[in-house]
């Protein structure tokens, strides 16, 4: 049985009651993954490993050249080890973007790089490639009809510059990944892709609901950018139908309220588009964000918990007040954080229904 | 007080190529309502700061995570020539000394 039905499976029996653990490795794969924190995670048995491989901040010249931005061997080592990680715990793997911008030349970089580490290991894997790019004739179709709308301020898109362009990607959202997750895959590598829909598509196939999914997600796709200090060990989100818990698997870094809600910054700018009346077009797949209407809350893992002597420190709930950061960071257990939705919003999420893997039509080229 | 001096976190980052984000987090509500307050976190303001006209300034406020966000549109866009912070990491720089 192929690892995405192996999770769905087990999450279908359990009806609900079992959370969800996410092992979020690298915000941007092969800039490096640290293999203490990556081990430490596949230690607390994740149900799958997600990596986001791309990003838009460094501007267009990536999509334009096909490079990737980040060294070939540094990359090849990095997926070596989060496909060997993720098959030995017979656990699926998602990428997102891969090859630094996620379009074809991008994309068969990889796929060159994942087909010889598979060829060296003796891999075998079912295997799903999700492509990005946009046909030129789709494109100024489109925009003879109306369809193309600018945001950030970009000026208008003519015939002439689609013409001059060397790589155009769309990028997909969760329907994709939900098409691949439903035929029953190990491997996922995507084009161009949202960050979030690596990480919210498989919870929201096994019933999670998609608020708390989307904005685990839109933190752990950055690994542990959203600890104290930053860094690039992986993160592991544990999710249930009412929030979730962040914890850093590197001993070094911890999550707290405040470092979480400094990260959050781009879960608040689907936010902030809605409320500027913008294209809300960065919802992976056609949903809305999830409402950022949140509460952080420091408390120790629950395996911190059950280990620690010092009783007057965890009754002190360190960290429950932000004025008070947690205190007792003895500097080996990790801190987690625990994001709570308010009631509303979690019936609210309740009442979408979420474990549907057809194909959306909002997602249809 | 200078807003360095009170505020716990202040940072910023791109929000896509074409714009970065600020964001200004504080540790209580008393200070967070003293930098809402102030005019010195105003469109009006920060514009000139970041060399950008007042229309395209966005300042948010989000009293639930005692944070204000700061939109404002990049003048280079990430990674062209000219560009000296490809990330946006940098533009933080001109609110900590603001007076609030």
């Amino acid at each position: 049985m192929s690892a995405s039905f192996r999770v769905l499976d087990s999450f279908a029996k359990s009806n609900g009651s079992e959370p969800m653990r996410i092992l979020g490795a690298s915000g941007q794969l092969g800039y490096g993954v640290p293999t203490p924190a990556f081990d430490a995670g596949l230690e607390r048995a994740p149900h799958f490993i997600g990596c986001d491989m791309g990003s838009i901040d460094p501007g267009p010249y990536y999509l334009g050249s096909g490079e990737l931005a980040t060294a070939p061997a540094a990359t090849r080592r990095d997926l070596r080890k989060v496909l060997l990680g993720a098959l030995k715990l017979k656990i699926p793997l998602v990428i997102g973007s891969a090859g630094s911008a996620g379009a074809k030349p991008h994309l068969e970089q990889t796929l060159a790089m994942v087909r010889e580490i598979a060829r060296a290991e003796s891999l075998h894997f079912r295997f799903a490639v999700l492509r990005a790019d946009i046909d030129k004739a789709v494109l100024k179709a489109a925009l003879a009809s109306g369809g193309v709308v600018s945001i950030d301020d970009m000026p208008a898109l003519d015939a002439r510059e689609v013409d001059a362009s060397s790589n155009i990607v769309g990028q997909m959202g969760m329907s994709a990944f939900k098409r691949a997750l439903a035929a029953g895959v190990d491997v996922i590598i995507a084009g161009r892709a949202c960050d979030t829909a690596i990480f919210a598509t498989l919870p929201t196939m096994a019933g999670f609901p998609i608020g708390p999914a989307e904005h685990m997600a839109k933190i752990i796709e950055c690994a542990s950018l959203c600890c104290v200090p930053g860094g690039r060990d992986s993160m592991l989100a544990t999710l249930d139908h009412d929030g979730f818990v962040l914890e850093s698997m590197a001993p070094q870094r911890r999550a707290t309220p405040v470092s979480v809600r400094a990260s959050a910054r781009r879960a608040l700018q689907g936010h902030r588009r809605d409320a500027l009346g913008r294209p809300a077009a960065r919802a992976g797949g056609g949903a809305p964000p999830g409402r950022a209407r949140m509460r952080h809350e420091a408390r120790l893992a629950d395996r911190c918990r059950a280990h620690r002597a010092n009783r007057g420190a965890r009754s002190r709930r360190a960290g429950r007040n932000p004025a008070q950061p947690a205190r007792h960071h003895d500097g080996a257990r990790p801190w987690c954080v625990r994001e709570r939705y308010r009631r509303r919003h979690r019936r609210g999420d309740r009442r979408r229904p979420t474990g549907d893997p057809t194909v959306s039509r909002r997602h249809s080229q | 007080m200078k807003l360095q001096d009170f505020a716990q976190v202040v940072r910023s980052k791109n929000a896509g190529p074409r714009r970065f984000t600020l964001d200004v987090i504080f540790r209580s509500d008393a200070d967070y309502q003293r930098a809402v307050q102030s005019e010195a976190l105003t469109a009006a303001k920060l514009a000139p700061l970041y060399g950008v006209p007042t229309s395209d300034v966005k300042v948010i406020n989000y009293p639930l995570g005692r944070a204000i966000k700061i939109d404002i549109p990049r003048r280079i866009m990430s990674g062209d020539p000219g560009d000296r912070d490809v990330y946006g990491a940098q533009q933080r720089a001109p609110l900590l000394g603001l007076e609030i």
